[in-house]
Order: C-alpha cells, then structure tokens, then sequence
C-alpha cells in the first residue's frame, strides 16, 4: 500500500487508483482536516487557471521567471559614472517676509539634528515585476536591447522604443517621500514626480491613446500628438490633454485633487462632470462637493519642479504639509495658533531646511526645534 | 545561514543587494499570497510593491529581529485586507466594475487569510526544486509528464518531489481551525474530478 502523500500525488496527475487505494484515499478524506487540505490544493490550481485567465503576465510562472533570470544576466549593464550634485539649482532667490528683520544667525541652540533635504531616488518595477533602484549617483542602464532602451541618468530615467516595442508592458516609478525624480517617457513627454508619487506606464503607447495613471503630484510637459490624445487617470479624476504643461496634485490620503494648467488646453473629468480649462485655471476636485475652477498664479503650484517653492499668502499649517512630505519629516504644532501665521516667501527646494526656519524665527513670532525626524513649531 | 540572516547580514554592507535579495526571496509567493485574497493580478502586484517600498524606505531591515518571511507575508496580508476595505468604500463611487468570473472560494474571514498565508509561507519554504515542480503543477497547469520534460528529469522524480511537497504543505496546516463556511464549500468541491 502506498502511502497517502503517495496516492495524493497520484490521483491529482489523474492517474487512476487500483484495488483498494481508492477506498484509502476516500477514507482519508473523509476527514475534515484532510478535505480541507485537498480543497487548498484544488483552490490553487483554480487560481493558476484565473492567472492564466486574466492574461497575467506571470501565468507562466516559473517559466518566465527563469526567463528574468537570463535576461537579467545578459542585458542589465550597471555603470557608475561619476558622483552627480544630484543637486538641481537652476535659480537663486532671496528669500522675504512680511515682516522683515536683519539678523545673523550665530550659533544655534536649536537644533541637536538636521533634516536633510530630498535627494533624487525612486524605485522602477518592470514590466514582468523586477523591481530596480535608481538614484541619482549612479548611471544605470535599466534595459538595453535592439528595440528599446531604459536609462536612469543623473535624476531622469528615459524611455526610448523603437515603433511598437513594448507596447501594452506597463512600468511603474515609485518616488518615496524625501525623494524626487523626472521621467521622460517613449513619446519625448516630460514628467516631473514629487514626493510620495508613483506614475503607471507603458513603456511604448499603443495607437489612439496614451494613457498614464497617477498618484501623488506630477507635473507633465506632454507633447503634442493630435492623433493620440494623452490621458492621465489619478484616482477619480481624469485629464484629457492634446500637448501641453500642467501639474497635476492628487494624493490619495487628500480628499482634494487639484489640476493646474500653465500652457495648452486640456480637460478634467471627474465622475460624470467635465470641465475644458485654460491656461491660468485651476480645477479642484473635492469628494463632497464635486468640481470647481478658479484663477491662480500658476507658479504657486508648479515652482517645486524647477526646484523651489514660492508661499504666498499661505498658513504655516499648510506650508508645513508640503515640506513635510519632501524633508520627509513630522510636523508637530504645539501652540495650535502658530498653525494661522501667513508666510509668503521663496525657497531653494534643496535648501537645508534650518535655513528656512530660522527665517521664520526672524518674524518673531514662532519658535522651533528638531529632534530626529520631529520638527516642533512653538508660538513666541 | 538561513535566508533572513544572510539577507541582514548583506544589508550591512550593500543595502541595494539585501533589497534585491529580499525580493527574490519572497516577491513571488507574495504575489500570490495577495492574489488569493484580492483575485486581481494588478492590485496583487501593487500590494506586494508597496511592502517592498514600505520595508525599503521606512529602513526596516536596519534593525531587524524575527524572520523576514514572516514579516513579509504579515505586511502583505495586512495591505491585502486594507485594500479589499478601502475598496469596499470606494466601490459607490465607481460604475460596478463587472469583475472576472471568480473560480476561487471567497474569502470571508480572516481566520482564512491567516490559513492561506501559513500555506503560501510553506509553499516559500519548499526546497527551490520542489517548489518550482509545485507550482508549476498547481499554478501553471502542468502535468507531472510536462514538467519532467521541462526539467529534463523523470516523470518519477517529479511524483516524488510532489509527494513531499503534498506532505510538507499538509503538515504545515495541521492543527489550524477550520472555519465552517470553508467546510461547507469543500463538501461541495469533494470528488471534483483530477484536471485534464
């Protein structure tokens, strides 16, 4: 008699059971622990058939896994070039207050820590699930073949296909918070991914449309293409673009996205609202109520791609929500009316960020502290 | 060493090598961990990334003490069932999305979850040979002849490594608790006939 590790194996390749092995093996099953084991074995089969249904790229399992390996080996050339800045300072500004204070800053009892600024880093999953880290030190060719090329240089990571490879295969870029980077993709459109971002898409478009999926902040420069329309999906809104530069803010943790247009015409959708916009217009898309446009100066929202911020008329609360994510720091207000003060004022994103708040502190009216991550806001 | 100390050990020295380490190690069997529970490939690949993302920027191997395949599968179970609410949530929000026909018992309780993640570790633990038959008897469809010409072996090499591995994963299981719901639907699947 075989053992029934044995038969199991057996009658699952349906080899057919002599003599009494099939009485053996209904009796152990007959067992609930035994019945339930067999069920988990049949439910695992069934989820290969659903794999293969769905037209995972994985279905295949093992075999395209060994398929990586190969690839891996003999494509993926890794160099390291030499030590970028990785720092992207293109203008200067000076910085000014509402209240304005000449001050030197001596030594600093203030801080037993610094939070450094965001450094370019991201994190590429391909198409078959290899997932790839890029900064901004190291030059990587991600992907090298006769028909298409992926390279991370300095802090861009640029896609280039020829015709129609890699069409339907879908990258994603992951920025964590404190991080940044840039993403050139096949058809020459320019994607800016602030912190906390992750962009979905294909490595070539197919025809008709071009269509990317968002969450977190991005600013494209889309390039024109009047027969594949560009479409970026970010949680329940949509935009429609033909060619043309926007900044698209849609955190998932928000209950507002908001679509801002500097140059072109595009299209948000929303449910089953949509609105055309001009240039100087900003949609916001709010859960509880619904679309709404409104003018603003651009540059408030599009500034942290060309490396700065620019506040203007904002509360600290609010400023503070943005460093947060790309110092990658906790904001701590222990005077609940330090939250209220307006700040207007220019800053080099990669600016230590004590520079910043010591300016802050010249307005007498807050005080701060940084201990590990923690930045704690007092009021004076 | 075993897989976690050496992976620990590598961070020291080469974080982006203990990374890639991490995932080669457990990405697939996260997969289909979280594939199980979600019965969506693209929310599966997606659970599974932001765990790996999370572990990675939230440094969680700089002080790392327990097994990693634990803490692996706990995240992505975790995400899983965190993804299946929030989805619930959203779903009045969207048109129905008219979903695959799901062939797969659903899942009600998470006394299940915590069955399949037990299953999925052990099927993780499999000797790589074993494993790799396992699944591509269970997941890829293959019979046992297919596989032995895949592998360049004999058809009874992979009976046997089969049968260890039917042992191995029923071992791993015994003692759970069996949820009712789950007893009910295997003694409709009972006697399902062997694939074709």
């Amino acid at each position: 008699m075989r053992e029934i590790d044995e038969l199991l194996a057996a009658y699952l390749d349906g080899e057919e059971l002599v003599g009494d092995e099939l009485s053996q093996l209904k009796e152990w099953l007959s067992n609930d622990e035994n019945q339930q084991f067999y069920s988990h074995i049949t439910a695992i089969q069934a989820q290969g058939d659903l794999l293969r249904k769905q037209k995972h790229p994985q279905r295949d399992f093992i075999k395209i896994k060994t398929a990586i390996q190969k690839k891996r080996n003999r494509k993926r050339l890794w160099r390291y070039g030499a030590v970028a800045a990785g720092i992207a300072v293109l203008l200067t500004f000076s910085l000014w207050f509402f209240v304005q204070t000449d001050h030197q800053p001596e030594d600093d009892p203030h801080y037993s820590n610094t939070i450094a600024p965001g450094q370019p880093k991201a994190i590429l999953r391909l198409h078959h699930g290899e997932m790839v880290l890029l900064d901004a030190e190291t030059e990587k060719i991600v992907l090298s073949d006769s028909l298409s090329e992926i390279r991370s240089n300095n802090n861009t990571l640029e896609y280039t296909t020829n015709g129609s490879a890699g069409r339907g295969e879908y990258n994603v870029l992951t920025v964590p918070r404190g991080a940044e980077y840039k993403l050139l993709l096949s058809d020459g459109t320019k994607v800016y991914l602030n912190s906390g971002s992750e962009l979905r898409y294909p490595i070539a478009f197919a025809d008709g449309e071009r269509e990317v999926y968002l969450s977190g902040e991005g600013y494209f420069e889309v390039t024109a293409d009047t027969m594949r329309p560009f479409i970026i999906e970010a949680g329940l809104t949509k935009v429609r673009v033909l060619g043309t530069s926007f900044n698209i803010n849609a955190y998932p943790e928000r209950s507002n996205t908001f679509v801002t247009l500097e140059k072109g015409l595009v299209e948000v959708l929303f449910g089953e609202d949509s609105m055309k916009v001009l240039p100087g217009m900003q949609v916001v898309n709010d859960k509880e109520s619904g679309m709404s446009c409104r003018e603003v100066k651009t540059e408030l929202y599009t500034s942290w791609k060309d490396g700065y911020y620019y506040f203007r008329g904002q509360t600290l609360e609010e400023i503070m929500s943005t460093l947060a994510v790309w110092y990658d720091m906790n904001v701590v207000f222990e005077d609940e009316n330090a939250r209220s003060i307006i700040i207007g004022g220019r800053l080099k994103r990669y600016d230590d960020i004590n520079y910043l708040l010591e300016k802050f502190e010249q307005t007498n009216e807050i005080e701060y502290e940084i201990k590990g991550n923690v930045l704690t806001i007092r009021k004076k | 060493m075993d897989i976690t100390a050496e992976i620990l050990s590598t961070y020291q020295k080469d974080e982006g090598k203990a990374f890639q380490m991490l995932f080669d190690a457990y990405h697939d069997d996260l997969f289909l961990f979280a594939h199980r529970i979600l019965q969506d490939p693209e929310a599966a690949e997606d659970v599974v990334q932001e765990c790996y993302v999370e572990c990675w920027t939230a440094n969680r191997l700089e002080r790392f003490s327990g097994s990693l395949d634990k803490y692996m599968f706990g995240a992505v179970r975790h995400a899983s069932l965190n993804y299946l609410r929030s989805k619930q949530r959203r779903n009045k929000w969207h048109e129905a999305a008219e979903k695959e026909d799901t062939v797969l018992p659903v899942i009600s309780t998470e006394e299940e979850v915590e069955s399949y993640e037990t299953l999925y570790t052990a099927i993780n633990k499999l000797p790589e040979e074993r494993r790799k038959i396992f699944l591509m008897f269970c997941i890829d469809g293959k019979k046992y002849q297919e596989i032995a010409d895949t592998l360049h072996i004999s058809k009874n090499t992979v009976k046997t490594q089969m049968k260890r591995a039917l042992k191995t994963l029923r071992e791993s299981l015994q003692g759970k608790e069996l949820s009712s719901i789950l007893f009910f639907l295997l003694k409709k699947s009972f006697f399902v006939s062997p694939q074709n």
